[in-house]
């Protein structure tokens, strides 16, 4: 997939950036994640607090995205690798 | 024991992997041309659109109930197709791959509870590619395919049928209760190879339900009707009529595959076997009056060489019109092969598979109405129906391959594939310029 925004920076994820996706990998805290949150593709950190399941970016500012019952967000899959564009 | 695995509604699920927003609302797949529905969503077929309706008679529900209707997308049908393919085999020890979203497995000698397998197998399925499917299991392959149709049933109409057999379904034991009752809901219509003629002329005889098919005696059904009813009401009572790929071709797709008697390594050696199985699978498609929209070539080395490297791909041309002219479709798969070889694999097995198949005559119309332009006369160039009549005849009476193509040389220009599609989704696997985006 291709990146579009800059709340996953401090991930090392830019705007514009490739990232493979692998939906193999049983998602858990800790792992950047594709969700689909209001039937768009979002590119957050999973992390746990409490009972709740949350969506974070990693550049201070965005509000994090919590599923709570009725309101979940579905994870598509896990980022393992980033792809840069060079200057050329 | 065998099983029936399908996609459910796979042209419509291929898109939802992609484009979430599609998930539970009413869409249509249009042909390759846009002219005639060829894959619905439950949604759709709830408001009554029909298989192969003309879109212009159900255009007017994009506005009232919110149709959505997208162009075929064969290339990552195709793909999606591989992906789920390749999962589903390697659970169980034999694969015929029927169609483009559906096979048969044989889980002959494999132990244990086969629905258990299924429900792993589709949850594996939907979670590594997205795409759900149906899982069908009986003790013959009609049984199977009857079991994957009443999955789907009981999932898509709770009630119809025991809530047990939604999504993987099982008909283990003829003389069960539980299967006499299916037997008891389903019509004859709905079991395969028993055609709308044919289960009115069963209706007439009072042969309603399933139950009253396999209770009828086969030898009157084999005087009226045919060979093929008497093994099917066999396979209905548990006896093994039909091995895996032992099949007639289904209506939908066509396929000629099969795996080398020696690895093939290099393009030129791999584009000769693919023609022939170009060939073969045109001939075919002629001999049946159909004509493709698409043509789905896969390229694949041996899993069991567990010294070789590995390389599989499959790709999905689209014609311009549906064609069954032995020139338009080896052009295609030639094309197919040369994008996917890659040098240094010994590839072990490769297969054409013509997919959006049109009956012929609906394809006279259009060659007609294109007639009256000098374009469309310039494109009638390459296809020649009496040729390829010509060479059929040849071939009957020579044997095959008695004339063919040669078909390396045959390389059609570019534009000629490119089809008329005005709403076509993004090839989201195979093109890197039409991938998904992900906000951050």
């Amino acid at each position: 997939m291709r990146i579009a925004g800059n709340a996953m920076r401090e991930a090392g994820i830019d705007s514009g950036d490739l990232v493979l996706v692998d939906r193999a990998i049983p998602p858990s805290t800790g792992h950047v994640v594709i969700a689909v949150v209001d039937d768009e593709f979002v590119c957050r950190q999973l992390s746990r607090q409490g009972d709740d399941l949350r969506l974070q970016a990693t550049q201070a500012g965005c509000a994090d995205i919590v599923a709570r019952e009725g309101d979940a967000f579905e994870i598509w899959g896990v980022v393992t690798q980033v792809i840069k564009a060079m200057p050329v | 024991m065998f099983a029936l695995v399908d996609v459910n509604n796979m042209y419509v699920s291929c898109v939802r992997v992609f484009r979430p927003s599609l998930i539970g609302r009413p869409v249509v797949v249009l042909s390759n041309n846009d002219g005639a529905c060829i894959a619905r969503s439950n949604e759709a077929k709830d408001l009554g659109v029909k298989m192969a309706q003309p879109w212009f008679q159900v255009r007017h529900l994009e506005r009232e109930a919110g149709l959505i209707a997208l162009s075929a997308n064969f290339e990552l049908y195709g793909d999606m197709s591989s992906r789920m393919m390749s999962l589903v085999g390697e659970c169980a020890p034999r694969q015929e791959v029927y169609s483009i979203d559906e096979c048969f497995l044989d889980f002959d000698g494999v132990p244990g509870d086969l629905v258990a397998i299924g429900r792993e197998m589709r949850a594996k399925v939907l979670r590594w590619t997205g795409l759900p499917i149906s899982v069908g299991i009986g003790p013959t392959k009609t049984l199977a395919k009857l079991a994957n149709h009443v999955a789907k049933m009981a999932e898509r109409k709770p009630g119809s049928y025991d809530a047990r057999l939604a999504q993987v379904g099982q008909l283990g034991h003829v003389g069960h209760r539980d299967v006499q009752a299916v037997f008891r809901a389903t019509e004859v219509g709905d079991v395969r190879g028993v055609g709308r003629r044919m289960s009115a002329r069963l209706n007439k005889g009072g042969i309603r339900t399933v139950l009253d098919l396999v209770h009828a005696d086969v030898v009157t059904l084999r005087k009226q009707f045919s060979v093929v009813l008497e093994k099917t009401v066999l396979e209905l009572r548990g006896t093994v009529c039909m091995d895996v790929d032992h099949e007639p071709a289904t209506q939908q797709q066509m396929m000629c595959s099969r795996s080398f008697g020696a690895a093939v390594t290099d393009l030129p050696e791999l584009v000769e076997v693919v023609s022939q199985f170009a060939i073969r699978v045109a001939e075919k498609a002629r001999q049946q009056a159909a004509a493709a929209g698409s043509v789905q070539v896969f390229i694949t080395t041996s899993p069991f060489r567990k010294n070789d490297r590995q390389h599989s791909r499959s790709v999905t041309v689209p014609l311009v019109r549906p064609s069954a002219d032995t020139r338009v479709i080896v052009a295609a798969a030639v094309r197919a092969v040369q994008q996917m070889y890659r040098a240094g694999f010994n590839y072990a097995k490769a297969g054409v598979m013509l997919v959006d198949l049109h009956p012929r005559e609906q394809q006279q119309g259009e060659l007609d109405l294109f007639g009256s332009s000098a374009q469309g006369r310039a494109a009638l160039g390459t296809e020649s129906p009496r040729l390829m009549e010509a060479i059929d005849t040849l071939n009957r009476r020579l044997g095959r391959g008695a004339v063919t193509v040669a078909s390396a040389q045959h390389q059609p220009r570019h534009d000629q594939h490119a089809g008329r599609q005005l709403r076509r989704s993004p090839r989201y696997t195979t093109r890197l310029e039409e991938i998904v985006t992900a906000k951050a």
